[in-house]
């Protein structure tokens, strides 16, 4: 295999979402959905976006997909055929339309994202279709090798998705995602909608496929269990912006971030003996309209001193590939998942 | 100690015109005061269908076909006696009397669970003013301490907010005042952290163990959630396809599962001992039909240990005591004992 390359690099990204409000819809103010998120990924590798529920980890995910424009930043991405790089945020929707196939999407709810009217066979020929891939038995070979990638069999293809269970269905949705032979998938909570064991039987296909055919993976969740058994790497999120951004087993070992290191403790775990260590955090996340000045973690934040309601920390490095948010991130002992013992 | 709530070979069947689907087929457990009994269950094993079966809500076409709920209660002379739920009409003035008093339920989305047209403080104190004799005042003054209780921040404020202006932790956290504010001796908990982040799902859990604490109310907790489960319970009831696979005491069933199923479970989560990226443990193949009707064990066909014995496809067999309050019920070990 050859040197693994930067193929997506995202810098400063942001995207601010206006508030109109009265008769003549004036913005009164703005959602800062994403504020400032910068992280690369290499191709064939699993990126992992963490955060909670309305810290922008989808938002992310959206703007590199092209569904949403971004309010400012880049996201650099090198086609594989050998054009030179481009910037998804700033580019003309018809050059787009060129680079769609390689970024392809896995939404959270397989209920909701695959056409009750369709059957599976119009489903993935759909995506080969518009973009002119394949027809007449070109296709129908296509549709076939997709199906059973993904575990299922060809006499599943005249039915239509009603008839398929929850795990079912998002095979289904991973085969349509995979049809025109994408490099990178944004795997937006593939298994939250699953029960476990079904979940299981989700991460190893998912597992299967990118070994089978070196895709790469941004695997956003906010199961941070999940996250460690996929990624290389892990970028934490807080009220849109980066706060940790390092190689999974550093992370683990030692987060640098006093949000990273209450997240982990927040898990539950499996081992009633080791409850009780736990950091509670006090409130709730900050509001993206109106976040907090200086760190926006500082309210919650139990190490919290008076720097940090003043000066926003700038996302830098401590260890060769360890970026952290943090004033005292050099400083701070933070106890990592591995020192708890839990089990995530 | 002496349970509060009993329930025996409890079967609720849904009768459809394409058959019959037994949600809950032959629980037993009891409730002790001060504990908390964790049911785990994957969605469709008809956990939540025991919950309601115990405040007798049911909805249609479900019935309860069979089966005992004893509450323990007092009466006019302070001896305990023994009320069968399953008896009481669920419309009468006792059933109504019941819940809210004795048996309090929280639920998984706090917005669908209040009236978005009435603030919070009006909906706590109707429930105090409906099972207890105290004045408006007195109960607003309730009220606001219930919710100084469970953290909510200017309680005499927050009184006056509707449910819309909370967040969804606070609404919770507001559920939780009104569940408990009349004292009950049970709370049914269905899933009521499902819908929250991973920090605020450590504080309500943190919250419902300190007043559980302060309270000594007993607790059911349902979810789909086994970190959850093994954080809150003391004891485990581990069910699937409507019945009971395995009960036992929190540190025994994470530590020493019996049952084929719960040890499957256990397997597919990622823990620290999994390495990563390798393969997790799957559970092969799907739930039973629901309609089906299964004699042995409803696990049988996807079982690693059996491989779709006969026996433990149709022997009946019953939940057998294992070792110290703990009971598994696996044909191999039940029959072979």
């Amino acid at each position: 295999m050859s040197e693994p390359q930067v193929f997506l690099e995202v810098k400063d990204l942001k995207k601010h979402f206006p508030i109109h409000k009265g008769v003549f819809k004036k913005v009164v103010g703005h959602v800062k959905a994403v504020d400032g998120v910068t992280f690369s990924m290499n191709s064939g590798e699993t990126l992992g976006l963490v955060g909670e529920s309305g810290c922008g980890k989808t938002t992310v995910g959206r703007m590199i997909m092209g569904a949403y424009r971004p309010t400012s930043g880049h996201i650099w991405f090198q086609p594989p055929n050998g054009e030179p790089r481009v910037d998804l945020a700033n580019i003309e929707p018809s050059h787009m339309r060129s680079l769609r196939p390689y970024i392809q999407m896995v939404f959270q709810d397989p209920f909701a994202s695959l056409n009750p009217r369709m059957t599976i066979r119009e489903i993935l020929a759909e995506p080969l279709v518009v973009n002119k891939i394949a027809r007449g038995r070109e296709l129908e070979g296509r549709v076939r090798e997709l199906v059973e990638l993904v575990g299922l069999k060809v006499q599943h293809l005249n039915r239509y998705p009603h008839a398929f269970s929850g795990g079912q269905r998002q095979r289904i949705s991973i085969a349509r995602a995979l049809a025109l032979y994408p490099k990178l998938l944004v795997a937006d909570e593939p298994t939250s909608a699953l029960d476990v064991s079904v979940q299981a039987q989700i991460v190893n296909l998912c597992l299967e496929i990118q070994d089978q055919l070196g895709l790469a993976y941004l695997f956003i969740s906010h199961d941070l269990g999940l996250v460690r058994h996929f990624s290389k790497r892990i970028v934490i999120m807080y009220v849109g912006r980066v706060v940790e951004y390092a190689p999974a087993e550093p992370l683990f070992a030692r987060p640098r971030h006093p949000y990273t290191e209450a997240l982990m403790s927040n898990v539950p775990s499996t081992r009633p003996e080791l409850v009780g260590r736990k950091i509670i955090l006090r409130g709730e996340p900050a509001d993206p309209i109106n976040p907090p000045p200086g760190c926006p973690f500082h309210p919650r934040c139990l190490y919290a001193e008076e720097v940090c309601s003043q000066v926003v920390p700038p996302l830098e490095e401590v260890e060769p590939g360890h970026l952290a948010a943090c004033h005292f991130k050099t400083t701070l002992n933070l106890t990592g998942c591995d020192a708890l013992g839990c089990v995530i | 100690m002496v349970p509060v709530l009993q329930v025996e070979d409890l079967r609720v069947h849904f009768i459809l015109d394409e058959g019959t689907v037994r949600a809950v087929d032959g629980v037993t457990f009891s409730l002790e005061p001060g504990k908390t009994l964790g049911i785990v269950g994957e969605s469709g094993s008809g956990k939540s269908v025991i919950g309601q079966a115990i405040l007798r809500i049911v909805p249609p076409p479900g019935r309860i076909v069979q089966g005992k709920i004893l509450l323990r209660s007092g009466n006019h002379n302070g001896d305990p006696t023994q009320l069968d739920l399953v008896t009481l009409d669920p419309h009468s003035r006792e059933a109504r009397r019941i819940r809210g008093h004795d048996v309090a339920m929280i639920f998984q989305e706090p917005m669908n669970s209040f009236s978005p047209v009435h603030t919070v403080g009006s909906q706590i104190m109707e429930a105090l003013r409906i099972h207890t004799d105290v004045s408006q005042e007195e109960a607003r003054n309730r009220a606001i301490e219930m919710l100084e209780k469970v953290g909510i921040p200017h309680p005499g404020r927050r009184i006056d907010a509707y449910p819309h202006e909370l967040s969804g932790g606070m609404r919770q956290r507001a559920m939780i005042a009104m569940a408990l504010v009349c004292n009950p001796r049970i709370l049914i908990a269905d899933e009521p952290t499902t819908a929250l982040d991973v920090t605020i799902q450590a504080q309500i859990l943190e919250l419902l163990k300190q007043l559980q604490e302060e309270f000594g109310m007993a607790i059911l907790f349902i979810s789909h959630n086994l970190g959850v489960i093994a954080e809150i319970s003391h004891e485990v009831l581990v069910i699937y396809f409507g019945r009971v696979m395995e009960l036992a005491p929190v540190d025994v069933l994470f530590n020493n599962p019996l049952h084929p199923y719960t040890r499957a479970l256990l397997k597919s989560v990622p823990g620290i001992d999994t390495p990563v990226r390798t393969q997790l443990a799957t559970i092969e193949g799907t739930l039973p039909d629901p309609f089906a009707e299964i004699t042995g064990c409803p696990f049988n066909a996807r079982c690693t240990q059996c491989g779709g014995d006969i026996h433990c496809r149709d022997d009946q067999y019953e939940l057998t005591k294992i070792g110290e309050r703990h009971y598994v019920s696996c044909p191999r070990m039940c029959i072979a004992i």
